[in-house]
C-alpha cells in the first residue's frame, strides 16, 4: 500500500532506485545502489514502495475495472474485414511470398 | 453472429486464418492497452485497435511477423506505434506539455500540467475505469511517460523492446520509467490523502 509520508529519495538516485526496483540494475551500479539504499532511510523506503507499485502495475490487467473481456464493436470488425479484403486483393511482393 | 466470427470462420488463405486467430487471441489485451493510451476513451481505443489489426495484417502478409515472437507483444508494439504516429497528430500532445519539460528529478509537474476532469478525451469513457486509483493515476501521466509504464510495467516488455517500439534509446526508457513511477507514487499518495479527507 501507499504510505502516509511523501516518498522523497535522494534526487540523484531516482533512476538507479527505479532500476533496482525492477531488477534491471546489474554489476557495480547495483552494488552501489543497494549499499546506498541500506544506509539511506528515504531511498530504502522508496525502493520498497517502487517494488509495491510495480507489483500493482503487473497485476493491473486482472484487478482493473477493465480486467474482463473486451471486444471490438461490430462496426469496427466490419471495417477490419473490409480492410483485410483489400489487403488480400493486393498480392504481397514476390520476394517475401511463400 | 458477430462479424469477427465471420472473419475467423470463413474458409480463406491460411495466412488470413492464422492472423485472424492471433487477432482473436489478442483482442481483449489490445483494447486494454488502447483504453489506457486513450485515457479511457472508448472510441479512440476502438479506432486504435482497428488500425493495429489492419496494419498488423499488412505486416503479417509481408512476412514481418517471425514465429517465436509473442503475437501480443508484436501487435502491442504496432498499436503503440499507431498511437504515437497518428493519434497525437490529431490531438494536442499532453496539452502542449512535453515530457522533457517535467522536472529532471521525476516529480510531478505543476498542477496545470496534470490531467484534469476536463481533459478527458472526446467520446464516451469506459465505465468505472477511473474508480481504480492506479488507472486514474496512469491516465493523469503525460503521454510520453504513460506509454513507457504501460509497455514495461503493465505489458511487461523489456526495456529494449520498449525502446525499439518508441524509437528512443534504452537510457531514455530507463529515465522516463523512473519519472513515471515516482509521479505515480506521488499521485497515489495524494488520492489516498484525499479519500481520508472526504
Amino acid at each position: 500500500m501507499v504510505g502516509e509520508e511523501p516518498i522523497k529519495p535522494c534526487p540523484h538516485m531516482k533512476i538507479l532506485l527505479s532500476a533496482l526496483a525492477d531488477d534491471t540494475l546489474t554489476g557495480v551500479m547495483r552494488w552501489f545502489t543497494e549499499q546506498h539504499a541500506r544506509g539511506c532511510t528515504r531511498c530504502g523506503s522508496a525502493v520498497v514502495h517502487l517494488r509495491e507499485l510495480r507489483t500493482q502495475l503487473r497485476t493491473l490487467n486482472t484487478s482493473s475495472p477493465i480486467a474482463g473481456e473486451l471486444r471490438l464493436s461490430e462496426e469496427r470488425l466490419t471495417a477490419v474485414e473490409v480492410a483485410w479484403n483489400r489487403i488480400d486483393s493486393n498480392p504481397p511482393a514476390p520476394a517475401i511470398e511463400e | 453472429m458477430r462479424a469477427m466470427e465471420g472473419i475467423f470462420g470463413r474458409r480463406m488463405r491460411s495466412e488470413r486464418e492464422r492472423f485472424a486467430e492471433i487477432a482473436r487471441m489478442c483482442e481483449t489485451a489490445l483494447l486494454r492497452v488502447a483504453l489506457r493510451l486513450c485515457k479511457g476513451g472508448h472510441d479512440c481505443a476502438q479506432e486504435l485497435v482497428q488500425d493495429a489489426l489492419v496494419k498488423g495484417y499488412e505486416a503479417f502478409r509481408s512476412g514481418k511477423f517471425r514465429e517465436g515472437y509473442s503475437p501480443q507483444a508484436w501487435l502491442t508494439r504496432i498499436l503503440t506505434n499507431g498511437f504515437i504516429n497518428d493519434y497525437r497528430r490529431k490531438t494536442r500532445w499532453d496539452a502542449g506539455v512535453d515530457v522533457e519539460t517535467l522536472t529532471a528529478g521525476g516529480e510531478v509537474g505543476p498542477a496545470q500540467t496534470r490531467a484534469a476532469a476536463s481533459d478527458t478525451p472526446d467520446g464516451a469513457l469506459v465505465e468505472g475505469i477511473f474508480e481504480e486509483p492506479l488507472e486514474r493515476a496512469l491516465s493523469a501521466l503525460p503521454d510520453g511517460l504513460r506509454v513507457v509504464v504501460l509497455l514495461v510495467d503493465v505489458e511487461e516488455l523489456s526495456y529494449a523492446e520498449a525502446a525499439e517500439t518508441l524509437k528512443i534509446p534504452v537510457g531514455t526508457v530507463r529515465s522516463r520509467l523512473a519519472r513515471a513511477r515516482f509521479a505515480l507514487q506521488e499521485m497515489l499518495q495524494e488520492y489516498a490523502r484525499e479519500r481520508r479527507l472526504i
